[in-house]
């Protein structure tokens, strides 16, 4: 894709956990609108990459650039302000409070788009919380925990949404459905950066690719090459 | 026991008790949204029935106006903790903020107690005992006499309870501070500030505990060195009632303070405060999660 400057753009990251070197200089980059996988296999580091361009984890070295603004230091509710969204692993939901609670506390005036705005989009986008509205995350079922997410996160208005194995868990239909809503808001022009075990999905999203083992991105191409190229099969028979 | 005399006592226990779930919940809150274990919290509401005992009695403030100068002074000492005392570890890894909370809280207690116990002393009356006396009509329902500083202390504690739950279920601040308690990774991700809730949740919580010693000691004396005690208190309102739930820690302190006026009564004041000690082992041994569990409701 394209001349114009990438909305993302990390060159030479490096994580440590203690003396765990995890992230080992991973460069990527997302242009405005385009749908970004990272595959690999378990603890090949990309949860971790995630953490740390959203700012839950400090970065050891590198850059991440973001529209323009270095990311350093930068707090996580800077980066949410900035337009920046995660849905983490394992979804991270507030257990006793309602879907309503999580909407609003996801709410940030960003593009000077109201509350109610906002929050009628995740209900148009997903009719099972509006159903659910007054209901304790921690009573719903995975699948509508993974739609709670996704809403959660939308009503900050994102540019850039990043999402972290968002079909762990679930049944196949509702895979499916996610998917099709992932690819609904690409297709509005969201920016989406997804790191998926299910590499079919993810590959039949994504524009482009990039594979990495071991803290280190191996390959990277349009998803239609990705998908066919032996390291793909060798990065994940590698465990 | 005459019917008159066990229904005041049940009351004077339901009193005690409600305080106790008051200073206890707002510990528990604490605990639950930052890892600060505050081991002063019993020593602020000592400060706060000292405050407010110095403005009326010695002072001779109204006791209204007693209460409200303790609110709002106990709102800046909370902002101060937090800042001097909290913000600086809030960097930190939570078992970090944790063990570092207790060792810097125990130090506050133990030299707020000692310089308040000293100089009152010397001050103000050699033997330093804070209460308040003023003069409210009782209440009498048939046989049973209700003391009329008792159902002011009653109705405090129901208003304080109701204002703290509206703040936590109605307010912005009031749900990040749940939201933080339940999962505090989750509110970074979309991009809560841990301190500001952490402000607020200290300030609001240490004027909670201020105003609970202000009004405990319309019912009950206090002395300058039961802080700590207060704080065991806390504890174990906390783990019977589950950290951070407000409708446990009202059942556990209400609980926890009958059984107090009880024990008082039929063994001896004397061992009054053993019964929280021994609800605590209790609750401990059979559930070490709390009796209604959960955090942040």
């Amino acid at each position: 894709m394209p001349a114009t400057p990438p909305v993302l753009d990390v060159r030479d990251l490096h994580v440590r956990y203690g003396h765990f070197h995890v992230v080992h200089g991973v460069s990527l980059t997302a242009a405005a609108g385009e749908a970004v996988a990272l595959l690999g296999p378990n603890g090949a580091g990309k949860t971790t990459t995630l953490r740390a361009i959203h700012g839950l984890v400090p970065a050891a070295g590198g850059t991440i650039t973001y529209a323009g603004h270095r990311l350093d230091g930068v707090s996580p509710a800077v980066r949410v302000r900035l337009g920046l969204g995660l849905v983490p692993e394992g979804r991270e939901l507030f257990p006793l409070m309602a879907v309503e609670e999580h909407l609003e506390l996801g709410f940030v005036p960003n593009r000077g788009r109201r509350l109610t705005e906002a929050r009628d989009e995740v209900y148009a986008l997903f009719p099972r919380l509006a159903e659910r509205r007054r209901q304790a995350a921690g009573s719903l079922s995975g699948g509508e925990q993974q739609m709670l997410a996704i809403g959660r996160a939308l009503m900050a208005s994102p540019a850039l949404l990043m999402l972290d194995e968002p079909s762990l868990g679930l049944a196949p239909r509702v895979v499916d459905q996610v998917y099709e809503t992932l690819t609904a808001l690409n297709r509005n022009g969201l920016t989406l950066v997804v790191v998926e075990q299910h590499v079919h999905e993810a590959l039949a999203l994504a524009h482009r690719a990039y594979i990495m083992t071991a803290g280190q991105i191996v390959l990277q191409g349009p998803a239609e090459i990705v998908r066919n190229a032996p390291e793909l099969q060798a990065s994940y028979l590698a465990v | 026991m005459t019917v008159p005399l066990f229904v005041e006592l049940l009351l004077a226990g339901v009193v005690v008790g409600g305080l106790y779930a008051l200073m206890a919940f707002s510990f528990s809150l604490i605990l639950a949204t930052t890892h600060v274990l505050n081991v002063a919290h019993g020593v602020f509401m000592v400060l706060g029935a000292a405050g407010v005992t110095l403005l009326v009695r010695h002072l001779g403030l109204p006791v209204a106006m007693g209460f409200a100068a303790v609110g709002v002074g106990f709102v800046a000492v909370g902002a101060l903790v937090y800042a001097t005392l909290v913000r600086p570890l809030s960097d930190r890894e939570p078992g970090e903020v944790l063990v570092g909370s207790i060792l810097v809280t125990f130090g506050l207690a133990l030299a707020a107690e000692a310089l308040l116990g000293f100089y009152w002393a010397r001050l103000v009356e050699p033997q330093p005992v804070f209460a308040l006396t003023p003069r409210v009509a009782s209440l009498r329902l048939g046989e049973v006499v209700v003391s009329g500083s008792r159902a002011v202390a009653l109705l405090f504690t129901a208003l304080a309870v109701a204002i703290l739950h509206l703040l936590l279920v109605r307010t912005r601040i009031g749900k990040e501070a749940r939201a933080v308690a339940q999962n505090a990774i989750g509110a970074r991700i979309i991009g809560l500030e841990p301190r500001r809730v952490a402000a607020a949740v200290l300030t609001v919580g240490i004027t909670a505990a201020a105003l609970s010693g202000a009004v405990f000691v319309l019912a009950i004396p206090l002395t300058p060195y039961e802080g700590l005690r207060l704080t065991m208190i806390a504890f174990t309102v906390s783990a019977a009632g589950g950290v951070g739930n407000l409708p446990g820690a009202l059942a556990a302190g209400v609980a926890l303070g009958v059984a107090e006026v009880f024990t008082g009564y039929w063994v001896g004041p004397v061992w009054s405060p053993m019964t929280s000690l021994l609800v605590l082992f209790g609750v401990l041994l059979l559930r070490p999660v709390g009796l209604l569990g959960g955090a942040g409701r």
